[in-house]
């Protein structure tokens, strides 16, 4: 079981979240001028690096908020989680 | 047809098990909740700490207690107030008027279940994950989590007492999660 640390709550088990996706992307600035293609692409293309990945999880067992996390996909490292709207740690070493 | 009569009253009502020396449950009646959504920035939350003639708590888990009610900090701008009366929710009302604030009473959602005695720590311990160890959740701490598949929020109060708040619908099946937890303390 992965131990994901809320900014709010601290660390907690990984059942008392939902996961997200990948962090940092922007909800269109004029969504009514997209075609399909580029609509597409920011609804479902997302990254899948293999290493550090900045994602968002929410806490939906505890205070319901979401929030950005690094996270190693090769073997589940968490690194520093951090507040939305916040300035973004650099990426783990 | 469903007997609406059935929900009037404590899923739990009048439930006790154990003993102070070993392990104590038992349901608490209702108490009154008073949820409060409001930013921190906001001018609203001045408002109603004036009202209320308190200050709300910033740390999420941390907790407010005087001799009316009970405040619980659930998230960084979620409040739960315990033992607040109708006419605290008509005052905060008023005091906000039209600001971007909610406020819901919440009374009849949940059942509450006090968890005391010796091995208190330990029966909570069969299920609930996170620390529960003094120097991690002192008294005055609260914590939202899941225990026994159960949404629950576990508010530790005087010290050796926990009180837990579970939905309604849930609340047999978290005392039979306990009473199934207790068992073996019982004995001893
Ligand atoms: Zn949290």
């Amino acid at each position: 079981m992965l131990l994901i640390n809320c900014p709010w709550c601290g660390p907690r088990d990984e059942t008392e979240f939902h996961y997200g996706s990948e962090a940092h992307i922007a909800y269109p600035e004029k969504p009514e001028e997209l075609n399909d293609e580029q609509w597409a692409e920011y609804i479902f293309i997302r990254n899948n690096p293999k290493g550090w990945y900045a994602e968002r999880w929410v806490h939906t067992a505890s205070c319901r908020r979401w929030f950005n996390v690094w996270r190693n996909t090769i073997n589940h490292e968490f690194g520093p989680s951090y507040k939305p709207f916040t300035k973004q740690p650099s990426r783990p070493k | 047809m469903v007997n609406l009569k059935q929900f009037r009253e404590s899923p739990l009502k009048g439930s006790k098990l154990g003993s102070k020396s070993t392990i104590y449950l038992q349901e608490k009646p209702f108490a009154t909740t008073l949820e409060i959504r409001v930013k921190q920035t906001s001018g609203a939350k001045g408002k109603i700490e004036k009202v209320l003639k308190i200050k709300l708590p910033t740390k999420v888990g941390s907790t407010f207690r005087n001799k009316d009610f009970t405040v619980l900090t659930l998230g960084p701008d979620w409040w739960m107030i315990v033992g607040a009366t109708t006419n605290h929710e008509k005052l905060i009302r008023k005091s906000t008027g039209s600001q971007f604030v909610s406020i819901v009473d919440t009374s009849a959602q949940r059942t509450f279940i006090e968890v005391s005695g010796k091995y208190a720590q330990a029966v909570l311990e069969h299920g609930w994950e996170n620390d529960l160890n003094v120097q991690n959740f002192p008294g005055g701490s609260c914590a939202q989590g899941i225990l026994a598949r159960t949404p629950v929020i576990i508010y530790y109060g005087p010290i050796g007492v926990y009180h837990l708040y579970v939905r309604a619908s849930f609340a047999q099946h978290l005392w039979n999660f306990l009473t199934d937890a207790a068992t073996e303390y019982l004995a001893k």
